[in-house]
């Protein structure tokens, strides 16, 4: 009785921590594609890269992986929870195993969209076809992912739900 | 007052407060910061067609739509009779909601400024200036997600 207490009370923590990490990916995925990417359409792919250089690949380059890696562990935590502490229904255990499963595919959509930030580091500001290239690339796996993280947030949420109605 | 009103009403607020403080603090790690390497003068074109552009009805939404739902579900824990113990977290949601918003009150004309500044001098002292209030912002917003999110276990 004590022992599913603990594992309840490490549940509720771990699926808040992942709510809170993955909410804050969404809302940042999701401002990058409504506002930010079409506005350096406008401003040019030579401003993005000089931008970006110093952003996405100066502080984002270490918070945004932490961010992935930390909210799919966190993610993945919460389902393994969930399962060991001998849930069985299966409306209580699918909204782990949805936002695990969004996490998981996310991460290896990440790898595809990281080579062409980084490849931004080495291409010369003048050549112009090989910046939107890169920009074109790192946005088509950037909303990717950013839908994945979306669903994944909204399953975390729903996740909360049902451990709140337990 | 039907609790699972409250309830949707509190995942709903703790949805749109999540989107909110990931764009905000989006903004205060990795945009803001960028503006010292790649010159004011270029930081500002980008922010007139991003947050002076797009970003307005975005923002608008999002701010104005996370503020109102948490100050509503505050509202109808309060009509509903709700104990004091299980109406806390919305309450300090809400509190921390009225902090947020009314640095925003603050940090936006700031930023609208932008576009009357004439010199890059006067950029910067625009930057710096929001850069301020966003960082008060983005804290009460944190505090106001992490709230809404602890409320869905107090009713």
């Amino acid at each position: 009785m004590k022992r599913q207490k603990v594992l309840a009370l490490i549940l509720i923590g771990v699926t808040i921590a992942a709510a809170i990490i993955n909410g804050l990916l969404t809302g940042g995925n999701i401002d990058r594609s409504f506002v930010a990417m079409p506005a350096w359409r406008q401003v040019g792919y030579g401003a993005w890269a000089a931008f970006s250089r110093h952003a996405d690949l100066g502080t984002g380059q270490l918070l945004y992986p932490l961010m992935a890696i930390g909210g799919t562990l966190l993610t993945l935590i919460a389902a393994i929870l969930v399962k060991i502490s001998g849930s069985q229904r299966l409306s209580r255990i699918l909204p782990f195993f949805f936002a695990a499963i969004c996490m998981l595919v996310s991460l290896p959509i990440s790898f595809k969209a990281a080579p062409y930030m980084l490849s931004i580091r080495h291409i010369n500001s003048q050549n112009a076809a090989a910046l939107q290239q890169a920009f074109l690339g790192f946005e088509y796996w950037g909303r990717l992912q950013g839908f994945l993280h979306l669903v994944a947030f909204a399953c975390n949420l729903w996740s909360l739900v049902v451990i709140s109605a337990i | 007052m039907s609790t699972n009103i409250i309830f949707d009403s509190s995942i709903i607020a703790a949805a749109m407060n999540g989107l909110l403080t990931g764009a905000s603090l989006d903004q205060s790690i990795k945009q803001l910061p960028a503006r010292h390497t790649i010159g004011v003068i270029a930081f500002s074109e980008y922010s007139m067609a991003a947050d002076l552009a797009r970003g307005v009805f975005w923002y608008a939404i999002l701010g104005i739509g996370a503020a109102v739902i948490t100050l509503i579900t505050a509202v109808l824990v309060f009509i509903s009779s709700t104990p004091i113990s299980h109406g806390l977290p919305i309450y300090i949601a809400s509190f921390f909601t009225v902090l947020h918003s009314f640095a925003t009150t603050r940090a936006a004309p700031i930023n609208f400024s932008q576009r009357e500044a004439a010199t890059e001098k006067a950029l910067v002292r625009v930057f710096n200036r929001f850069e301020f209030w966003q960082s008060f912002r983005v804290f009460f917003q944190c505090l106001a997600f992490i709230a809404t999110l602890w409320s869905l276990f107090s009713y």
